[in-house]
Formats: structure tokens, sequence, C-alpha cells
């Protein structure tokens, strides 16, 4: 597979900063009283990026690593700690928050310091695609009734003809074509590429200029995911919407992505360009992930691979000292006897994600320039344009 | 690999007809269609102060005998009525030939005339039983100057025979002599004409009195006394017959066996007035004119007189003590039951049921907060709290009322399963795309959690409707029902109050009582036929 | 063991609560129409005490009253004395100019005052003739000059009003000082606290109306005690029958869910459904009627005073029918609900490998049916023997004329007694919440999945 598209990327439009999504665990009673500490999920732990207008931006990594969290955290979905995102809506929006008095700086607008209600109108830029197409459609809705729900709560098309109208230009993009046909069906009438159609459907169809996807196709079958794929490469042009596309599978983000980050435990350890980090990965858990792609060819299935990890992914709740790779990290295993220092600097310090190349970013004491930053005792330098 | 077939739509279609494929759904669908049928036809009937009469009008005691047993459970004594207007009258025929000399001195030196006027009616009685009671009403119209003017005379003026002629001749008389001397305008020989107003309409009711126990001076008294006496004398118990009473012993004799038994045969009922009058105010070319007579106030009329065979039953369902039929008082009743069952489990359930998906919804501190508000609200003892807030309202306790007191103790009932279920829906990640999409806390509650939720809450409340026709029933059989509603409830309460149990009264509370079985039987049945239809499975 | 003190704390916070609720619920309502009775009897017992008394008498019982005292006596006097002027009935005022009449007043004022305090002054003539005199001195020392009988007979209706005015004044202390003595002037907020913190520390609380009839002593007046007194009784009927009911249902379940749709199961399910219907006291009656009106298999009918309540031999015999039908009734449902269970268990998969292991269908039972089943049926049990005995049985024990506590509910009622109704409710509270909250215990116990969670 090669890569799709190129299309000229615009502007910034979200910059986000030192992202933190920390769950509480629930402490009863008797916690509270015998003053033990608030423990913590670190499910996101501070992660920096940024993405441009018309930008695929992949976040990859197992399960669990904090990929999908960031994407809601986004969203507000989920209650941020910490952490500050800028995001650039439209100009009619921007006009509408700043009635609501909203600061805004540079036609930027910080998303985790905002009100409740006055949020909303930003939920209408910033939409969302579930993994499951099962699942996120509400099975009492007809199709209509799914992609009204977007317009009659932004308030958008004053007459229901209107808004019939609005609906039927939507479902063409995603091509679910005739409209008619689908219009009046409840989603268990419809197979799951074409409800992922309907999901899509309902994120374009309030013109967003940020589409967080997660997972998209990982739910559908081979055969179709290619199709779905294609309708959210045309839109990105289409409609000059970015995209933050989530997902564990290497192969689809090479075929889609602009730029990838790779997550580990709540951090990105490797970000940037889509192809590079693939075919070159600097940290050695991209290149862990990118071993366990299975190899198409028959020939080698019997073949033994090594694994370029150990153990398994620690607990969210305690975060390992210093890198938090370490515990699993070959390159540390085999190198600590030979590279003392090593060992004084990946269990204690955590990396910086600091630019090895040009537009490449990784956090790993491979890389003299890493150490260096951190032993002359800079402040850790979040990647940044 | 991901085939998860969810409900859907389409089941939610064939609904109706899953509820009938079992044998609970079928009874209780039938039973449900014929009572709200009956329901609908009672109010459409009779209106809603129609079925307030049952409990606020005393108009029953004029139509229906008291306390009658159902007449499927008692050898029935078949009722006859004879009145007036059914019977036959000869004359009023004026003649100058009497056979008293000292009367015909009137006509002949008194310019007089005597008119006499006969009616004369008949019923057949059959049957084994005696009648529980006989009763008659006679009142009799004399017009003003309905008699010669006399001074000096003392016989008689107007003479009044009433009696009832036995199958075997005997004749029992009510009264036979003359009427007080002086009397005119209505006389009230027995019985009475009560005027009812309803509704702004009034109702004359003929009311004829009980024969059995025939009041203390009764201007029939002394006739009617002494002719029983006598017949008693002839069937041989001159202290009376054991087992009867005055009224009964009119239609008694004593068979070959010596056992006394109701006389069968045709008996007729008789009255015969006659009275002298002045000539000039009464004929007319020497023939009675009765025009005249009417015009000139000289005439005697009797208005009333009902000879009533009580029964000893009444229809299939007998009547309370207060004469009403019960049959009616459990028609009257379900509309009731509806109304009340309906109102307080469908309000209160959807109250529980909102309640219980805003607090799955909520997972902070308000929706703990609001689940221990259901915990205390069902820690409640419920029938005490129930009465002590009905003994507070005792005096303006009103079926509105009384629906808003359970409504306060009920509505917590279904919160916690309602709430598992909204649990898990609020987890379901349709709701997280309504709330990414921007839609509002309120639209997330009312149009995608609360329309998965609400089939089975009516589920529940269809299974509630029962415990609160109980309930209502037991606060009305403790007093504190709404005294003008005609409820299930209030008809045992009536059957409590008299003691109907130790006085052998059964169909008092048996008929109410099953009524409300069968009512509450029918929801029971269509909850339990409706439950694993709309009960999606909880995760344990 | 920590969750073991969460349950016991979350408890004893949902305790207080119910008990302030139930005790707000009785005391405010409750306590207004204790108020409106004890205004009842008072107006009865004054009409009757004020009868034929003499007005004198009358204002020299207000007198002495702390709360009324001379003051309350003065006032009265002047209302009196103003809406006589007022009504004009009287000639004596019509001859006096304004400032005279304001002597009058003053004059009438100390003259009444003078001979209510004086207590050789019995009869209302008396006291006519004494205040005339007096008064008559007095105004004539003023230079007003009034005839004697004129002023006689104002004073007469003004003693007249007198009496009126102080009698009212009387019935509203007498009124207010009973309130004040049976606690009712707090606002029911204030009653309710005080009863809960009565209730919650277990201090005896004391009945304003009934009493005990046997135990430990007939007359006492502590509500527990009360309580407790009838409890053996409502043990006999209702746990004796909910141990019946047990003992039939169990087994009946067992072999109905084994049978399901077969003739037990739905004669079962039908029973259930009637069971649930009815009300348990319609049933009682008809009972009644047919087992001891109709045909007289049980002994005499169950009318007030038939039983001997000390007499065990008599309570037993007299058990027999109470027990029969709560039993009857209460079979249905309860042998419904454990089919279920036991149905849901017999469809596990669990079972059918059981089944498939070729192991006794007794083990199947014991083992695997059995043990899963067991913590719903815990509950089952547990409810139906423990609260059996406070269970809304009012209207049953009414029906029965029962000597237990759902009788002793409604007698309070009845007498307004809201000490014992309180305590009453409180504890079967407090009943139904401990037993849930060993329900929990016995569930951790019995259920592994939930010890782990």
């Amino acid at each position: 597979m090669s890569h799709a598209y190129r299309v000229e990327l615009g502007e910034e439009i979200l910059r986000v900063q030192d992202l933190k999504v920390w769950f509480p665990i629930k402490r009863d009673i008797s916690d509270i009283l015998l003053r033990k500490p608030q423990l913590y999920v670190h499910a996101v732990d501070g992660v920096s990026f940024n993405i441009r207008k018309r930008e695929i931006f992949c976040l990859v990594g197992e399960s669990g690593c904090g990929k999908t969290t960031t994407g809601k955290a986004l969203l507000r979905l989920v209650p941020v700690h910490s952490g500050k995102a800028f995001f650039k809506p439209r100009k009619e929006t921007l006009e509408i928050l700043d009635a609501m008095g909203v600061k805004s700086e540079n036609g930027f607008v910080e998303l985790f310091g905002l009100k409740d209600s006055q949020f909303r109108p930003l939920r209408r830029e910033i939409q969302m695609i579930y993994q499951d197409p099962y699942g996120s459609l509400n099975p009492r809705f007809r199709i209509k009734d799914v992609l009204e729900e977007v317009l009659l709560v932004h308030k958008i098309g004053s007459t229901k003809e209107e808004r019939l109208e609005i609906i039927a230009k939507a479902l063409e993009m995603v091509k679910l074509t005739p409209v008619e046909e689908f219009i009046d069906r409840y989603p268990h009438q419809l197979s799951g590429g074409q409800r992922q159609r309907v999901a899509i459907a309902r994120a374009i169809i309030g013109n967003p200029s940020l589409i967080i996807a997660d997972e998209p196709v990982s739910m559908l079958d081979v055969s179709i995911r290619a199709e779905i794929l294609e309708v959210l490469l045309n839109l990105r042009t289409l409609l000059d919407v970015s995209f933050i596309f989530i997902t564990h599978d290497l192969a689809v983000a090479r075929y889609i992505c602009d730029r990838i980050a790779v997550m580990y435990l709540g951090k990105i350890v490797e970000l940037g360009d889509a192809r590079e980090v693939i075919a070159d990965p600097l940290h050695p858990y991209t290149e862990a992930l990118i071993a366990a792609i299975p190899d198409p060819d028959p020939a080698n299935r019997l073949k033994f691979r090594d694994l370029k990890i150990k153990g398994e992914v620690p607990n969210a709740v305690f975060i390992p000292p210093g890198c938090r790779f370490h515990p699993r990290c070959i390159y540390y295993e085999q190198h600590k006897e030979t590279d003392k220092e090593l060992e004084q600097l990946c269990p204690v310090v955590e990396p910086p994600l600091s630019e090895v190349k040009p537009e490449r970013y990784v956090s790993c004491y491979r890389y003299p320039s890493i150490r260096e930053i951190v032993k002359s005792g800079l402040p850790t330098v979040n990647k940044k344009e | 690999m991901f085939k998860r077939k969810k409900k859907t739509g389409k089941k939610q279609l064939s609904n109706w007809s899953l509820l009938l494929r079992t044998w609970s759904g079928k009874i209780g669908m039938a039973l449900l269609i014929i009572q709200l049928l009956l329901a609908i036809y009672v109010v459409a009937a009779y209106g809603e102060t129609g079925l307030k009469e049952y409990t606020q009008s005393n108009k029953w005691s004029y139509l229906y005998p008291q306390s009658a047993p159902p007449c499927w459970a008692t050898d029935k004594a078949p009722p006859a009525k004879v009145s007036l207007e059914d019977m036959q009258v000869t004359g009023p025929e004026a003649s100058f030939q009497v056979a008293d000399p000292k009367q015909q001195l009137l006509i002949d030196y008194f310019n007089a005339v005597y008119v006499e006027t006969v009616y004369e009616g008949s019923f057949n009685y059959e049957a084994e039983e005696f009648p529980s009671d006989t009763a008659l009403a006679l009142i009799v119209e004399v017009g003003k100057n309905a008699t010669v003017n006399l001074q000096t005379t003392t016989t008689d003026i107007i003479i009044l025979e009433a009696y009832v002629e036995r199958p075997d001749g005997l004749k029992v008389y009510f009264y036979d002599g003359k009427l007080p001397v002086g009397e005119s305008g209505t006389v009230f020989l027995y019985g009475q004409v009560a005027n009812i107003t309803e509704g702004g309409e009034n109702i004359t009711f003929i009311k004829p009195y009980s024969l059995n126990k025939i009041y203390q001076g009764a201007l029939i008294e002394q006739y009617f006394t002494s002719s029983i006496k006598q017949l008693e004398e002839y069937l041989g118990y001159p202290e009376g017959i054991p087992g009867l009473q005055q009224g009964q012993i009119i239609m008694a004799t004593v068979n070959e066996q010596g056992q006394v038994v109701p006389l069968n045969g045709e008996y007729k009922v008789v009255l015969k007035i006659g009275y002298f009058v002045d000539r000039d105010l009464v004929l007319n070319n020497g023939q009675f004119d009765p025009n005249l007579a009417k015009q000139n106030d000289a005439f005697v009329e009797p208005t009333v007189y009902v000879f009533e065979v009580k029964p000893n039953c009444y229809g299939f369902f007998g009547t309370d003590t207060k004469s009403r039929p019960i049959g009616l008082g459990l028609l009257f009743g379900l509309p009731y039951a509806f109304i009340l069952g309906f109102s307080v489990t469908f309000i209160s359930t959807f109250i529980g049921a909102f309640y219980g998906t805003a607090a799955g919804y909520w997972k902070d501190i308000k929706g703990e907060i609001m689940m221990r508000v259901v915990d205390i609200v069902n820690s409640l003892p419920f029938l005490p709290i129930l009465i002590a807030l009905s003994v507070a309202f005792r005096s303006a306790i009103t079926l509105p009322v009384l629906a808003g007191l359970m409504i306060i103790l009920f509505w917590a009932g279904p919160v916690i399963v309602v709430r598992s279920m909204a649990l898990q829906i609020s987890e379901q990640i349709y709701v997280e795309a309504a709330r990414a999409v921007g839609a509002s806390t309120r639209r997330i509650l009312f149009k995608h959690m609360f329309p998965q939720i609400f089939p089975y809450t009516m589920a529940i409340a269809v299974l509630s409707i029962p415990g609160v026709i109980v309930a209502e029933a037991s606060l009305s059989l403790l007093g504190f029902g709404d005294p003008a509603a005609p409820t299930w409830g209030k008809m045992l309460q009536l059957a409590y109050d008299v003691g109907a149990v130790n006085a052998g009264y059964w169909w008092l509370y048996l008929f109410p009582g099953l009524a409300l079985v069968i009512f509450s039987a029918t929801f029971l049945l269509l909850g339990r036929a409706l439950e694993p239809i709309v009960a999606p499975k909880l995760v344990k | 063991m920590k969750w073991v003190l969460i349950k016991i704390l979350n408890l004893i916070i949902v305790l207080i609560i119910v008990t302030f609720i139930v005790a707000a619920i009785f005391t405010g309502p409750l306590a207004e129409r204790e108020k409106q009775n004890i205004a009842q009897t008072v107006r009865q017992q004054a009409r009757v005490l004020f009868q034929n008394q003499p007005p004198v008498a009358i204002a020299r019982s207000c007198a002495l009253r702390p709360n009324i005292g001379e003051q309350g006596l003065i006032d009265a006097i002047n209302t009196s004395v103003q809406s006589v002027i007022e009504s004009g009935n009287t000639t004596l005022p019509q001859q006096l100019s304004q400032d005279q009449i304001a002597v009058l007043e003053e004059v009438l004022q100390t003259v009444i005052v003078d001979a209510v305090n004086n207590k050789t002054i019995v009869t209302h003539d008396e006291f006519l003739n004494y205040t005339t005199a007096k008064a008559y001195a007095a105004l004539q020392e003023q230079g007003i000059n009034v005839s004697q009988t004129e002023l006689r007979t104002f004073i007469d209706d003004v003693s007249a009003k007198l009496s009126e005015e102080c009698k009212k004044k009387i019935i509203q202390d007498e009124i207010n000082l009973q309130i004040v003595r049976k606690g009712l002037d707090q606002p029911w907020y204030v009653l309710a606290v005080r009863y809960t913190k009565t209730l919650i520390t277990f201090q005896p609380l004391y009945s304003t109306v009934l009493t005990t009839q046997y135990w430990p002593y007939q007359g006492d007046r502590n509500a527990l005690h009360i309580i407790m007194e009838r409890i053996p009784y409502s043990v006999l009927l209702f746990t004796t029958s909910s141990i019946l009911t047990l003992a039939f249902a169990l087994p009946l379940a067992l072999y109905a869910a084994r049978r399901p749709g077969k003739t037990v199961d739905s004669t079962i399910t039908a029973w259930s459904v009637f069971s649930v219907s009815m009300p348990w006291w319609w049933l009682a009656m008809v009972f009644i009627y047919l087992f001891t009106v109709k045909y007289e298999i049980f002994p005499s009918p169950y009318k007030p005073g038939g039983i001997d309540w000390t007499s065990i031999t008599s309570i037993l015999s007299m058990a027999a029918l109470p027990v029969f039908t709560v039993t009857i009734l209460s079979i249905g449902d309860t042998a419904y609900r454990i089919r279920n269970i036991l149905l849901d268990v017999f469809n596990e998969d669990f079972v059918t490998v059981a089944r498939a292991k070729g192991l006794p269908e007794s083990m199947v039972l014991r083992k695997h049916v059995i043990r899963a089943a067991a913590p719903p049926l815990v509950t089952i049990v547990l409810f139906s023997i423990v609260l059996s005995v406070f269970s809304g049985a009012i209207i049953t024990e009414l029906i029965f004329n029962w000597f237990g506590l759902g009788r002793l509910y409604w007698d309070a009622i009845v007498a307004n007694d809201i000490p014992v109704i309180v305590e009453l409710t409180y504890i079967t509270t407090l009943l139904y919440l401990v037993i849930r909250f060993i329900l929990d215990i016995l569930y951790t116990v019995l259920d592994p999945r939930i010890r782990r969670a």
C-alpha cells in the first residue's frame, strides 16, 4: 500500500499542550477518614502535539495507551486533569463564542477553560467517529433522526425540508445512496459499513473543522475498510477538515496518515512523518510495534520472530519512574551493561520528547541530544514547531 | 464475528402478538377488554352524578329490598306487586238504596246519595318459599265537600274496605270501617309518598311500608292485627306462627302434613270505598258525574293503593343493608378502580422511571444522593404511613388526595431497577455520541435513555396496579376512603361495619372482593406476560 | 471487614432519617388533631363546670389563674363595660357625658375587682348589692348623679358580659396549659427531633392513652412494653404461618420447577396471581364465614371478647383459623417466587453439565442447584419469617380480632396515641433495616462472586 493522497496542508488549527487526563480512583468513606492519598489512573499523562488544516494526524499505540482518551478529552467527554488545547474554530463559530464572552487569541480558543455552555457551539466544530458502528447509533433512531439530531442541537436549518436537504447532501457525501432508500431505515437494517457511513455523515453534517476518528475501520470487514478510508480521505479536501485518526493498525496508519504519534502509557514516545516513522522507527517501542505486524508472506509463517519487547503493560495507576517504557525496553536491557549512563537516566528521569532528526521527535536516551538536554538541566523542551 | 443482534424496532412492533402468545397474556387481555368496555359503558350510561348517586342518593330503599341475598343462592319467592293503576275499577256508582236503615235515613232525609267504587286487582303466587315481607301503601284523598252536611247523625259517612282475598277465600283485612269523621285532604292509612330532589329534579317515590313490622299508631294497625290474629287462630296457631311475621302470615296455610307453607294460587287485592254525599254536588241527570264531583270537591278517591309481595332475594348479586343492588355497585366501582389504579401507578412509575434514569445518568454525588433518598422512601412502612397520612387528611380525603398520597409512597418502587438499566444504557456509545454532538442532558435523558426504559416501566406499572387497588380497599375498610366515590373498598367497608360476616350476609363482601380480585388479577396476568417481552436482560 | 462498618454507618444514617420522617409525619398532623381534641374536651368540661355559677365566682377563678391574673380580669372588665355601652341596651350611659362615662368605667373597674377579691361575696345578689352601693358612692363623690336602679341594671349587664369574657379566657388558658403540659406547643420539627432522639437512644417513650394488659403488669405505659406484650401473639399467628408456608412452599416449588408447565406448576402460578391480587383480610372474612358460621369447623366466631388472651389452649384453638388463612394466602406467592429462582438455576449450563456428568439428581440438587439458589432463597426465608411479625397485617388482625401488633397499631391510631404509633413504626423500620443488613452480609458469605467484588 502506498500513500494514497498528498494534499497541501493549511495553517495550524489545534495545539495541545501537556494534556493530562487522570481518573481518580473512587475512595470510600473509610479511606477518606484514614486520609489515604487519592490515587489516579494516568490515562493520558502529558501529551503535546499540533494539527494543521486538512492534516490527518494519527495516534497509534496498543490498547489502553490513552489514545482514545486523548481524543475524548478534546471533546471534553472525559474530565481533563490539566493541560491546554488551543483550537481555531471557523469564523461563524468564533463570532458566536465572542458573543458568549469567550476570550480568543489570534482566533484560537482554549478548550478546557470553557464552561459547558460555552463549549457547546464548538461541538459542531469538533466531531467524533466511533469504533463500533453497532453501538454508536441509537437502535431506536432512524438514520434521519440520527443526523437530524445534530442539526436540531445546533439549530442548523430552520424547516424540516431544509434539514432533510442537508441530511441528503451529507448522505451523498458518504456515498450512502440512493438517499431515499436509507433515510427512513433503522440502524439494524444496515450493514456495518453502511452504519459507519452514517456515523461519518453524522460527523460531517455540521460542517466541522476537526474530526476525531476513533479506529473507524477496525470493526469492519477488511473488504470495506478501504472504501471507508477513501471516503474519509475525500472528505478532507472536500470539506477542509482535519482528522485525528486513532488506530492500532500501523498498516492503516501508513496508508492514511500524514503524521504519526506513537503513544505508550499515556505519553507520546515518537512523532513524525507517517512513512518515515514506519520505515525507520527511532524509539524501541515503535520498533517493537512495527515488528509485531504480521508478515503476510506465507513462506515466513514458521519462522520465529524475535520480540522486541518484554513483559506486559504496567498498571496505569503506578507509572514506572523515569522512562515509562524502560522496564520493557530491550535496548535498555541490552545496553545498560555497556552504557552505564543509561542506568542513571532511564529508570530515573523521564526523557523529553525532542527533535532528533528533521521533523522527527522521539523521547529516548538512545539519542545523545536528549541525554544532553537532561544532563544540562535545561527545562524539558516539549515538541515545538 | 461481531454479530450482536440487539433488540430492535422490529421486535417492538411484534410485542402485541408476543403478549397474546402466553396464556396469562391471553386471559389478561380478554379480561382487560371486557372490563374496559364495561367501565366505558357505565360512565357513558350513568355519568359522574349517576355514579355518585350510589353513595349519596337515598332513593335505593324505595326501589329495592334490603339485605336481600342473591336469587341463585336461595329458593326463590317471586315478587309481586299490585297497584292502583293495574286494578279493575267498578263504579263509581250512585245508589239510593242501602242496606243499613240508619244510612238509608241519610239518603231519604238529607238529600244525599251513596257513591261506591270498587277497585280490584290480583296476583298469582306460586312458590315453596315465603316472601321476605309484604308491604302496603294506602292513601286516600277526601274532598272538602265529600260528606253531606250533618249535625246530628252518628252514622258512618265514608266507608272503606281494603283486604286481600286469599285463594282459599279467606279475607285479610287492612281496613274495614269508616274513615274518621271530619277527615279531609290526604288520609295516609299506610305507606308514604316521598319526594326526593336529585340534581334539581323532583322524583316522587311511593314507599309501601312493611307489613312485617307494622308501626305503632298506624291507621290500619287495629284492623290488620285482629285480622291476622283470626287467621292464626284459624290455622291453629293462636300464639302466632313461629318463624313467620305478620306480613308473611297473609300467605300462610297448613298443608296435609301439618306444616305451615305458603298458599299458592290467585290472590285478590280489593279496595272498596263508599260515601254519602249531597246529591246536588255529584249528580248530573240522576247519574254520577265524576267531573262534577271533582269540580265541587265532593269526591273520595284512593291516590295510592299498592300491595307488594317482597322477594326474598334480589338479582344475581343481592342488595346491601342500604337496599343498594350489589351488582350495580360492582359496575360503578369499575371506572373508579380504573381511574385510581391507572393514575396512581402510571404517574408514580413515570416519576420513578424518570428519577431512576436521571440517577443512572448522573454517576456523581448527585446520583448518589438521589439513591439515598430512594433508600429512605423505600424503608418507610407503607400502610402505617398511609393510615397516618389519611388520619391527618381525614376530613378532606377524596380520591385525588388518596391518589396523591399513594403516589408519594409508591414512586420510589421502580427506581432501583430502572437505575441499573439506566446505568447500562448511559454506558452505550450512542449516548456518548449524542453528548459529543452537543445534545443537552435533557435531550439525552428524554430522547436517548428514557425511550429504552419506558416499555419496561410500563410493565412495572401494570404489575403494581393490584397493589394500589388493594391499598385503596384497605384504607376504605378502615374508614379512610372517599365517602362520595362508590369503590369496591367502600362496599367492603359497609360489609365490615355492619358485621356481615357474623350476620351471614356473605354477599355483601364476597362479590366486591371477587370483583377486586378479578380486576387485580387482570393486570397481574398482563404484567407477567409483558415482563419478559419488554425487560432487557440485566447484567448481574 | 471495612465494608461491614460502612454498611453499619449507612444503616444508622438511613435509620435516623427514616425515624425523623416517620416522627415528623406523625407528630405534625396528629399533634394538630390532638390539640383539637384537647380544645373540645376542655370546652365540654367548662360547660359542665360553669353551669349555674354566678359571674362573680367565674371572675374570681379567672383572676386566680396565674396566666390571667388581676390584669387579665381588669382587661375583661374593660371590654365588658365597653361592649355593654356600645350595645346601647341600657339607659344609663345615654344620660352621661363622655367624660362621665370614662369615670364610670374607672369606678366600675375598681369596684368589681374589689368585689372579686372580697371572698365573702358569694351569690350574684350579694355581688350586685355590694358593687352598686360602692359604685354609687364613688360616683356621688365625683359629682355624678345616677339612679341606683339604673346603675344596678347596668352592672348586672356588665357582669353577664364579664362572665362570658372570663369563661372564654379560662377555656383558652386551660387549653394552652394542657397543650404545654403535653409538649404540643413546640413546632413539629422540634417534636420530631425529640422523638427521633428518644427512639435512637432507646429511651422509654410513654403512651398517652394505651396501657399494657397483662405484661409486665396491667397499666404500664411504657410504649416498648406495650409493644413487647403483643409480640408473642403476632409471632404465634404470623411466624407460625410463614414457617408453615415455607414448609409447604419449598417442596412444592421444587416439584414445580422440575416439571414446569405441568399441573402443579400452573396451579402454583395461578394461585399466586390470585393470592397477590386479593386483599388478605377479604379472604379472612370469607373463611370466617365459611368455617365458623356456615360450617362450624373452627371454634366460635371472632367477636370482641371471644378469646381469653391468657389461656394457652384458648389462644391455640383460636389461632387455628388465622394461621390456616394466612398460610393458604402466602403459600402461592412464596412457592411461585422460589420456583422462579430454582427454574433460573435449572436452566443454567452448569446444571446441565452436572447432569451430563451423570451425577445423581439428588446430588445435582444438593451440590449445584440449592447452592446457587441459596442467596435469594435466604432472602425469602429471612424476610418472611422475621418480618412476618410486623408485616402489614393491621387489617388481618383487625378482622380476626387478634391481640397482636397490627391491632395495637390500629388501637393507637384510634386512640391517637402518638408515642405508641411512632415507637411501633420505628421498631418495624429498624427491624427491616437490620434484616437487610444481615442479608447483605449473608449474601457475601453465600455468593463468592459478591465477596470478590
